[in-house]
């Protein structure tokens, strides 16, 4: 490069480049991309009409911005004008990039993209995972699933992401254990709360996932697996990975894989992560457990933070795969 | 534009002296921010600012001549030109302060002998492009890559 508008335009296309690598390698959840392109389009059309070239940023009621958790597990949001600054100026701003940029993030982001926003799915899960915890009827744990189809709206809101709201209501019902061992509520404290994988600590925090998920039907010490076997409820393999790295299908304890006992960092994507420490750290009254990491009242490392999925465990992009299968994506 | 907005907009820091961009093409997409000396580079990381500051790209001009002023103790490489090819070492220290930001050198002189040919240049492309690649780039290896990207885009 000679100049700096070329190397600008080179550094735009390289760390967008970098973001989308990103993305496949350790399942970030971009979120609504179909959305996006959908408003895209609109202002294309409006340009074209008007034989207008784009007006920058690319804005309709407010700038158009794709959503993510980062890596650090924090939310972001970018102008798509600015994570496309290259090509819009390439072809000078005229409406038919719209198609070019449309065509990239459909092609690199498609597969990872939860067509809600951030902000509903969270709350939809949420309203669920309360809407469990005080049924008042008791649910066998292999029936949780079909429970969760209860309510039709929610089933509606949350459909094409059951295994995505499967494993984080397991989740929730982790982080609330959490804090009731730890004292973080005036209901009870696990009387021997020092961080042992097995024994007290253990027992109590499984039996308070029970508790908090309302499942009956097999002895509260055994923690059965929540995240269910391929032959119960079809669970796409991405979902169903173990919360720890050195676990796996055919270690031989499939329970321990599954439980959140250990205070250490265990793999979650960006996504889960984001969502375990929202529903800590939200108010109650606004549905969260309202949860400050402290000292007196820590939060487990896993929640604290979550060590990255690696492209080991995630699909082959290269598998005949839909993106059903991924897990990710929406059906 | 509001500062919640323009933190949804990539940054772009420039390590430039002379800066004869047209910034207006630029004001509706990203921040663009400049960086000339080596004064700017050093308040950055000895303030801590570099924690606050977080460019998603760093775009750096490897001729700073009109930043540095001459001192009679001071020697440069030889150049008719008066090159001083210090913004690849400016961008050094950059490399891990502001983790994740891509890094792009250019110049207008990529031909002067006291920039390509040149050991320290060299030296310290090839910090750059080890961490665009994220692995290991020999001087050598800098040198070629650098030869050849010359020769075609760059």
């Amino acid at each position: 490069m000679t100049t700096a508008p070329d190397a600008i335009a080179e550094g735009v296309k390289a760390y967008r480049r970098r973001l989308f690598a990103h993305a496949q390698a350790h399942a970030i959840a971009f979120f609504d991309i179909e959305m996006i392109c959908s408003r895209l389009q609109r202002l294309k059309e409006e340009s074209a009409e008007k034989r207008q070239r784009l007006s920058l940023p690319l804005c309709d009621t407010e700038p158009i911005k794709i959503t993510f958790i980062d890596l650090d597990g924090k939310r972001r949001r970018l102008e798509v004008s600015s994570l496309f600054a290259d090509r819009i100026l390439e072809l000078k701003k005229r409406p038919a990039c719209i198609d070019v940029i449309s065509k990239e993030l459909i092609g690199e982001l498609g597969e990872y993209s939860i067509s809600v926003t951030l902000e509903s799915f969270y709350a939809n899960v949420k309203k669920l995972f309360w809407q469990l915890h005080e049924k008042g009827v008791p649910t066998h744990y292999k029936k949780l699933w079909s429970a969760y189809v209860d309510d039709q709206i929610l089933q509606l809101k949350l459909s094409g992401y059951e295994d995505l709201t499967r494993r984080v209501l397991v989740e929730f019902a982790w982080v609330c254990a959490w804090q009731i061992a730890r004292g973080g509520t005036d209901a009870k404290r696990c009387p021997d709360a020092e961080p042992e994988y097995s024994g007290t600590l253990s027992k109590f925090l499984i039996k308070e996932v029970w508790e908090c998920l309302n499942i009956t039907g097999t002895p509260s010490t055994t923690y059965g697996r929540m995240i269910p076997r391929l032959q119960e409820v079809m669970m796409t393999p991405f979902w169903r990975r173990p919360c720890w790295p050195e676990y796996s299908e055919t270690s031989g304890d499939l329970n321990g894989a599954y439980q959140l006992n250990r205070d250490e960092e265990a793999q979650m994507t960006p996504l889960e992560a984001w969502l375990c420490r929202k529903f800590a750290e939200e108010p109650q009254k606004d549905g969260g457990l309202g949860w400050s990491d402290s000292e007196e009242c820590p939060y487990p490392a896993w929640l604290r933070a979550a060590r990255s999925v690696p492209a080991s465990t995630l699909p082959s992009p290269d598998r005949s795969e839909s993106p059903a299968d991924t897990g990710i994506g929406r059906p | 534009m509001d500062t919640q907005h323009n933190r949804c907009k990539l940054t772009v820091v420039m390590i430039d002296d002379l800066c004869t961009l047209d910034r207006s093409v630029y004001r509706d997409l990203i921040n663009l921010k400049q960086i000339s000396n080596e004064s700017e580079v050093q308040a950055l990381f000895l303030g801590g600012r570099s924690r606050d500051l977080k460019p998603e790209v760093f775009v750096v001009d490897v001729d700073l001549q009109h930043s540095i002023p001459s001192h009679p103790k001071i020697q440069w490489p030889e150049s008719d030109k008066a090159i001083k090819p210090v913004g690849p070492l400016l961008a050094l220290p950059l490399l891990h302060a502001v983790g994740g930001a891509v890094f792009k050198p250019y110049s207008s002189n990529w031909g002067d002998a006291s920039v390509l040919p040149n050991g320290l240049v060299l030296t310290a492309l090839s910090m750059i492009l080890a961490h665009e690649k994220q692995s290991s780039v020999t001087i050598q290896e800098a040198y070629e890559e650098m030869t050849e990207r010359v020769g075609t885009s760059c």
